[in-house]
């Protein structure tokens, strides 16, 4: 019996070796697109990018090869340290207002009421407004003699000019991009909060908890795994928004507005500095990777909860 | 029989192709809009009609991703053969080579050179090579609202012009009469666009001996001149309060602005303005009265694979017949066409003797804008300053010296 079975081994071995050989054939024509595809549109232009931050090119001549030159101009670049400076503060006040905001909706409209799907429909409508359309009409609504700097002269702010004044232009901006996407991260924090078991909550009444203890330690670490998710999410996107910074202000009043992706749009598309550019472009991609790898690291730490 | 069918056929064939191989498609590049497109693409058409074997297919680019969209053709041997190039492209250009020297073609006789003023080709020289042949060679206007100097019962600038008051005090004062009687604004110096500050506002400047660059390129913007010039305009902006605000969006064409400074081409869009509008000189200041000299020009792009078939496109456009059509949206920079009653009468809404008034006459003492090729990036930091210039409490000396520190730090 063993001595049949032994010459047969290798024969089905090498079976096996060719199925899975076509298999893993056929599963790399599978993907082939995908792949391809992502070769091609992604991973190809992010290396060129690398590449090209290593030269100087106006694209009107041809590249010239510079090592780490443009790094070297970015740190000293006053410009480059104010932009940063500017993303900073737009990125953390986006995530300070966008999440707090976000997360007292949910709270108000996780109640049953008679209409609270209209006041849900209305807070998610700006997310599917087209963001130039969006831009647009804020930008109208804040000109000098527009309604809203009219409106708070009326209130004793004479001279009110948000939108063109350094002092002012990027808070209005943060707040002007907040209300646009305030909706989508609510109704997300909405499906997580209904998904805490009001039994926990209960109990804790009756433990003599106040609403505020209960949000802080039931709630709260109830939900932290989409609390991470949209601090991520929210965090890479004030990072990479352009379009309505662009319309809005275009980096002014006096580069007040100018962060990062700007300031990289700048050097591209208005100096024609590409390789300069790219360089603004590849440190933003480390930054954004760190950032998101350092959380993924604290997330361990910080998510409960999670499966 | 069948022998001779074949090789007639072979060889009609053979001739068809070689004469499609010889058909030459130039491409030309512009800007243009509305009616001066359709000029363009008649023009085209025509030239095509007279010389078997060329086409000309036009291109249009809207004027401000024209220069970057033009670039990136180049770059990706896209090139087109013939365009358009504004005169804040010009130096960018020549610093990258890539404009074909035309001096073979402005040096032939028929091609007549000394019909163009010294000053219009002066932009488009460097070293012996011509790179370039203006099309339009346009100072800027006063445009100013009839109505509204009527309903304020101010004297309009052409009137005062002719009686030689027309200086800076008069326009200062007329803005505030109408910013003060009626509800519009007084004046409008600069474009909406702050980075297009300079349309305006250099006339201001140099008419107060002020500068943006001196002749050495370095940064003029906080020489007195210049801060008296400045002080003016923010006074008005924010004392008077007869100049708009930083981004107000407040048009001449929509009657809420009683002057407006701008090239004549701008009459287009008055087209159908519900009110009475005419165009005058520029005030005069204490150094004279200097209006900016706007310019654009046809190249060859140096990359064109048809370089002579190109060249040859270029003469007939820039050719005295043809720029006495153009000119009807162009003011023409060939003396010829410009002194023409052709031209004079070309424009049904400026009569005559104001077109010469206000335009033809002013060119003697009109000024180029010069700049060096890294005036983008010099623009982008004098655009941030001057919105750091149009605050309410800003002290404008202080903002133009921390200015002019940046621009000459670049």
């Amino acid at each position: 019996m063993t001595s049949g079975a032994r010459p047969s081994r290798p024969v089905l071995g090498r079976r096996a070796l060719n199925r899975r050989g076509r298999e893993g054939w056929a599963g790399w024509l599978l993907v082939a697109p995908y792949v391809l595809g992502m070769l091609i549109f992604v991973i190809g232009p992010l290396v060129a990018v690398l590449g090209v931050s290593l030269t100087q090119w106006s694209l009107l001549d041809a590249p010239r090869w510079v090592g780490l030159g443009n790094y070297a101009r970015l740190a000293a670049d006053p410009a480059f340290g104010r932009s940063a400076a500017v993303t900073g503060v737009f990125t953390l006040g986006i995530l300070a207002i966008n999440i707090s905001v976000a997360l007292a909706l949910a709270s108000l409209l996780n109640v049953r009421l008679r209409g609270i799907g209209l006041f849900r429909t209305l807070i998610f409508s700006p997310v599917v407004m087209p963001v130039v359309a969006w831009a647009l009409v804020w930008k109208f609504l804040l000109q000098p003699e527009g309604p809203v700097n009219s409106g708070l002269a009326g209130l004793g702010f004479g001279g009110a000019n948000l939108l063109f004044d350094p002092a002012t232009a990027l808070w209005a901006v943060i707040l002007i991009e907040v209300l646009k996407a305030v909706g989508l991260n609510t109704v997300i924090f909405l499906s997580a909060l209904q998904g805490v078991p009001p039994e926990l909550h209960e109990a804790a009444r009756l433990d003599g908890a106040s609403p505020w203890q209960a949000f802080w330690r039931i709630t709260l670490p109830l939900i932290s795994p989409t609390f991470f998710l949209v601090f991520i999410v929210t965090l890479i996107g004030a990072l990479k928004l352009f379009t309505p910074v662009y319309v809005l202000t275009g980096g002014g009043p006096a580069d007040a507005t100018t962060t990062l992706i700007l300031y990289m749009f700048k050097q591209g598309f208005q100096f024609f500095e590409f390789g300069y550019a790219s360089a603004v472009a590849t440190v933003l991609f480390v930054a954004v990777l760190g950032l998101t790898l350092a959380q993924w690291a604290l997330r361990q730490r910080l998510v409960f909860y999670e499966d | 029989m069948k022998r001779l069918g074949l090789i007639l056929s072979v060889s009609a064939l053979l001739a068809t192709s070689f004469a499609g191989a010889q058909k030459v498609n130039l491409r030309f590049s512009t800007w243009a809009g509305g009616d001066g497109l359709t000029l363009l693409q008649q023009l085209a058409q025509e030239y095509a009609a007279q010389n078997a074997g060329v086409q000309v297919s036009v291109e249009v680019t809207p004027f401000a991703d024209y220069a970057r969209k033009v670039a990136v053709q180049i770059a990706s041997g896209d090139s087109p053969d013939v365009g358009w190039l504004a005169e804040q492209s010009v130096p960018t250009f020549l610093a990258s080579r890539s404009l074909l020297d035309l001096s073979s073609l402005t040096a032939n006789r028929a091609f007549n050179v000394p019909d163009f003023p010294v000053s219009a080709l002066s932009l488009w020289k460097q070293g012996k090579g011509v790179y370039g042949v203006p099309f339009s060679n346009s100072p800027q206007v006063l445009f100013y609202n009839k109505d509204l100097f009527k309903t304020a019962a101010v004297v309009t600038p052409l009137q005062q012009y002719s009686k030689g008051t027309w200086d800076y005090a008069a326009f200062r004062a007329a803005a505030k009469a109408i910013t003060d009687k009626t509800d519009a604004f007084g004046a409008r110096i600069m474009r909406l666009d702050v980075k297009a500050w300079n349309s305006g506002t250099l006339g201001v400047l140099w008419s107060h001996g002020g500068n943006a660059f001196d002749s050495s390129l370095k940064c003029a913007l906080n020489s007195p001149g210049s801060v008296r010039a400045f002080q003016l305009m923010h006074d008005m902006t924010f004392k008077d309060q007869s100049l708009p605000r930083p981004g107000d969006q407040t048009t001449f064409q929509g009657g809420r602005l009683g002057m407006y400074i701008d090239n004549v081409s701008f009459s287009a869009q008055l087209k159908d303005a519900p009110f009475k509008w005419g165009i005058a000189p520029l005030p005069k200041g204490p150094a004279g009265r200097v209006t900016q000299l706007g310019q654009a020009g046809y190249v060859v792009f140096a990359r064109s694979a048809y370089p002579k078939e190109a060249q040859a496109f270029l003469q007939y456009l820039a050719s005295p017949t043809v720029m006495a059509r153009t000119a009807k949206f162009f003011p023409p920079p060939r003396k010829s066409v410009l002194t023409s009653r052709a031209y004079l009468t070309s424009n049904p809404a400026i009569p005559a003797a104001d077109l010469k008034t206000a335009l033809v006459n002013q060119l003697p003492s009109a000024r180029v804008f010069r700049t060096g090729d890294n005036f983008l990036r010099a623009n982008d930091v004098i655009a941030g300053g001057i919105e750091r210039l149009y605050q309410p409490g800003a002290n404008v000396s202080a903002v133009l010296n921390d200015l002019c520190k940046q621009v000459d730090g670049l």
